[in-house]
């Protein structure tokens, strides 16, 4: 049995109704009232049921017809669903009818409109899209009616809320805490209050390609305990529309050429090399050398070091994962992965045994020696490229010898840990994001494996990928301010708070190996394994603690570090042109390495 | 005809024209009515913003307005791509103006001769300008592309095939299509030209025994002069905008000898880097005032005695 109850504030029940008539099997998802009494049941599996105000059903949506399965109330006998219209490019409002179980009244919505709901004051209905909530009024262009950030508020911890008819707002909120493990709930009460009263604070401007959960935290703490600053987020995610993801990006360029420039950046995805080149970013190392609680030691130096271009730090970060690539010990040795001498190791190649995985394409290993070895290619301070280098030539060779693409149709899952094992693959790609994924890799290959860094034109290049990277820029009127925000990245107890991935903080970093290394002991006196792996034939290898020598071999991987991982998509584009002609025999491999130097380099030398 | 002027008094309408058109301020009142429509039109679309362009290429940025003296013209000169960029029009300019203004030339005194089908080779001479440059563009890809027909055609010779666009030979190709673009318009203006050099001269000249090329030399060239002048500033004019071609056969980024001044100030314009664009743009107006003002200065020099 399953009822519908409604209270009074007091906690008197108004009025209970038997809603098991719907006869859900899966979840109830939504739920709405009209003002006659009827009730619109949704859920994913068994579409919407409406029924009667004595539950009886009165019409159905099957669910293959439900659009989606949220229901939204923007009047008093205004209950739909949204669906894109075909090209994705908008949304629809659905108005189910509730007598006939169709679809009546169509309402035309933003693109961007995903939780739609009852407007209030002059707004037809209201929206929520990344963070903040705009209205509709007949006839104009949305506007934004609130934007939780302005009021301290992570939105991402808000559940509910709604418009009082005064105005004001009530919402609940459930934040979860690091330090305690657990959520904090708190309701909320919004209510407007005079300008004058509000304490007027010195904006320091953060702009990011997407909303930062980890960064928009930080930035309400930081709001909340200065009195004399505060961040605004400038989120440029909004906008990127009609499928094209690069808009934020030029947008934000477009900012920063005429003279708009962020205080602080957060550096995923930004080309932060080509900034740093034009002198728009600060040299971190100063403050950290200025700090009076944070030095160099307190940090894993060797990643700082590495995340430096010559010897200035333009960004930090809180954490930080690994990419290399590894084979058996047993079988390939301890050579690196050098182009060289992956085409030596290709010619001897046994019939049944691959260098890499199915998905290795050509483009794919040309992208990834690109990123992996942009410092080696590119030296954006200079302006000069290295395209034409033999080494880049026989990669060029290399290439060709894979795959034009995945052949799906013949694709079967494999271990790729027990490939490496019994010699039917040479090498993988291997992400080192926490101490767990490399004891996995331990025990999965029986302590067989080295790492020997991906193709890289002198040698193997073991790369970083940074976490939530910030950066301040040279324009920042309050660089001191911005770093006090900045340096929380970097601090104990936030990185202490965030235990994915590898922290950048020394003593943190070192606290998580201490863990790692903590074996637990049963009631029997036998190890606790800390997890197990599974090589998909219901084998089952039981991990455990690391161990000293593991914890050592880890160190020499961090250690081995020589690159970041760079993207630069306008050079991948002259890139990928140029090589349609190689892969189709058009072209040879030296005459395609000095098209790419000669066009590249223009590219580079325009961004001086 | 006799006016009756408000006095009672009787004035020729020409008497009564001059004084209409030449109190003073209506004259100019009058000419400004004339060319003020064109002179605004030049004011909006052109010279104010190259004011603005001008403004841009002294502040760091659109919206900071501070002023960086010389620092974006440094930028821009000490810039490589835009030195390639410079050295890559120069070597353009340099190559296919000339080209244009002989080829044009010799093709219009050759058509002055009486030959059979005149009007239809003058036809086939100026029928690349109605090709639209798309399809242009395609002919010459179609040509050029390194498994094309040039390359078919030299491979009969055992040579082996070249990829035209990224080779040393690129500037060629894009010299023999603005060549064969510009010559048909260029010709028709010789050839008017050469219609009104006074056949009286050239008469008195076969009478007196001189040679053809004594004749073009001396009289037909000096006629000339003002038209060479006037073909040279429009093809040197259409060099700089030989990017648009460049631009279709090979994208922003094309073989570095094709890389125009053009390209430099197309991509800083795509990424929105205006104090860059704008210098640039500057220091290329300059160089074109400067080149124009040498050739009025050589015009001058040659042509003055026949202009009367």
């Amino acid at each position: 049995m399953s009822y519908l109850r409604q209270f009074d504030k007091e906690g008197n029940e108004l009025k209970s109704i038997d809603t098991s008539a719907a006869g859900f099997e899966g979840t109830v998802e939504s739920i709405e009232m009209d003002s006659k009494g009827n009730v619109y049941m949704s859920g994913w599996e068994d579409g919407i049921k409406v029924l009667d105000p004595d539950g009886n059903v009165k019409a159905e949506i099957p669910a293959e017809d439900r659009r989606d399965s949220s229901l939204s109330k923007i009047g008093p006998d205004k209950i739909g669903v949204t669906s894109y219209s075909e090209d994705y490019t908008n949304r629809t409002l659905n108005i189910i009818d509730p007598e006939t179980g169709s679809f009546g009244e169509k309402i035309e919505l933003p693109s961007n409109a995903y939780t739609v709901f009852q407007g209030f004051g002059d707004y037809d209905y209201c929206y929520y899209y990344n963070g903040k909530i705009y209205g509709h009024k007949n006839g104009a262009e949305e506007e934004k009616v609130l934007d939780w950030f302005d009021y301290d508020i992570n939105s991402e911890n808000v559940m509910k809320y709604t418009f009082l008819d005064n105005g004001n707002i009530i919402a609940y909120s459930s934040e979860w805490d690091e330090s305690s493990q657990e959520s904090v709930d708190s309701i909320i009460l919004m209510n407007s209050v005079d300008a004058a009263d509000v304490v007027q604070k010195e904006e320091i401007v953060l702009a990011s390609l997407y909303g930062d959960y980890q960064v928009k935290d930080l930035a309400l703490k930081f709001n909340r305990t200065s009195d004399k600053y505060r961040i605004v987020m400038k989120d440029y995610s909004e906008f990127n529309k009609d499928g094209d993801y690069s808009l934020g990006l030029t947008k934000l360029n477009t900012e920063i050429i005429s003279g708009q420039v962020p205080d602080i950046l957060v550096t995923s995805e930004l080309p932060m090399q080509m900034y740093a080149a034009k002198g728009l970013l600060v040299d971190l190392w100063d403050y950290i050398d200025k700090d009076s609680e944070i030095s160099r030691s307190d940090l894993m130096e060797h990643i700082f070091d590495v995340m430096s271009t010559d010897g200035k730090l333009y960004q930090v970060a809180s954490n930080f994962g690994i990419i290399s690539a590894k084979a058996n010990k047993d079988i390939w040795g301890e050579e690196t992965a050098s182009i060289h001498n992956l085409t030596e190791k290709a010619k001897d190649l046994p019939e049944e045994t691959k260098l890499f995985n199915e998905y290795m394409t050509r483009d794919e290993i040309v992208n990834f020696v690109i990123y992996m070895n942009m410092g080696e290619l590119v030296d954006w301070n200079t302006g000069e490229c290295h395209f034409d280098s033999p080494e880049f030539v026989e990669m060029l060779e290399f290439a060709k010898s894979f795959p034009e693409e995945v052949d799906w149709d013949n694709y079967e899952y494999k271990d790729e840990n027990n490939l490496l094992l019994t010699g039917k693959q040479l090498l993988t790609l291997a992400s080192v994001y926490d101490t767990s994924d490399f004891i996995q890799s331990e025990a999965a290959m029986g302590g067989k494996t080295v790492y020997v860094g991906t193709p890289g034109l002198s040698k193997g290049i073991t790369g970083i990928y940074p976490g939530t990277g910030l950066a301040i820029t040279t324009s920042c009127k309050n660089k001191d301010a911005a770093w006090e925000f900045v340096r929380t990245l970097l601090t104990e107890d936030y990185q202490k708070n965030n235990t994915w991935s590898l922290p950048t903080n020394k003593n943190v970093f070192d606290d998580k190996i201490k863990e790692a290394m903590t074996e637990e002991i049963d009631a029997d006196g036998n190890r606790v394994a800390k997890s197990f792996y599974y090589d998909g034939s219901d084998n089952e290898i039981a991990v455990y603690a690391m161990t000293q020598e593991q914890v050592d071999k880890l160190m020499d991987l961090i250690n081995s570090v020589d690159s970041v991982i760079e993207f630069d998509n306008s050079m991948q584009d002259i890139i990928s042109d140029e090589l349609n002609g190689f892969f189709n025999g058009e072209i040879s491999a030296e005459e395609t390495a000095k098209h790419i130097q000669s066009r590249v380099n223009l590219y580079v030398s325009e961004q001086k | 005809m006799k006016l009756i002027n408000k006095k009672g008094s009787s004035v020729s309408r020409s008497s009564h024209n001059k004084k209409l058109f030449h109190k003073p301020g209506r004259d100019f009142l009058t000419s400004l009515g004339f060319t003020g429509p064109g002179f605004a039109g030049v004011l909006i679309f052109f010279i104010a913003p190259f004011a603005v362009v001008v403004y841009y290429s002294f502040t760091r940025g659109v919206l900071d307005h501070t002023f960086t003296g010389m620092q974006n013209y440094s930028n821009v000169v000490h810039n490589s791509a835009f030195q390639l960029a410079m050295r890559n029009t120069f070597k353009f300019t340099i190559a296919a103006v000339p080209l244009a203004v002989v080829l044009s030339l010799f093709l219009a005194l050759l058509l002055e001769q009486k030959m059979f089908g005149k009007s239809q080779w003058r036809t086939f001479f100026l029928s690349p300008i109605m090709v639209p440059i798309a399809s242009t563009i395609l002919v010459w890809q179609v040509l050029f592309h390194s498994g094309g027909v040039i390359n078919d055609f030299i491979a009969i010779f055992g040579v082996d095939k070249i990829d035209w666009l990224k080779s040393e030979y690129c500037l060629v190709v894009i010299v023999i299509l603005f060549l064969w673009k510009n010559l048909g318009y260029n010709m028709i203006l010789f050839m008017a030209a050469l219609n009104n050099i006074p056949k009286t001269l050239l008469e008195a000249a076969d009478v007196e025994g001189a040679s053809a090329i004594h004749k073009f030399v001396h009289i037909k060239l000096r006629y000339l002069s003002p038209t060479i002048l006037f073909v040279a500033i429009l093809s040197i004019i259409n060099s700089f905008k030989v990017f648009r071609e460049i631009y279709l056969l090979s994208g922003d980024y094309p073989y570095d000898g094709l890389y125009m001044l053009q390209h430099f100030m197309n991509n800083m314009f795509r990424t929105l880097d205006y104090q860059r664009l704008s210098a640039a743009a500057v220091i290329l107006a300059l160089i074109m005032i400067g080149i124009i003002a040498l050739l009025f200065v050589v015009e001058n020099k040659f042509g003055k005695d026949i202009e009367g």
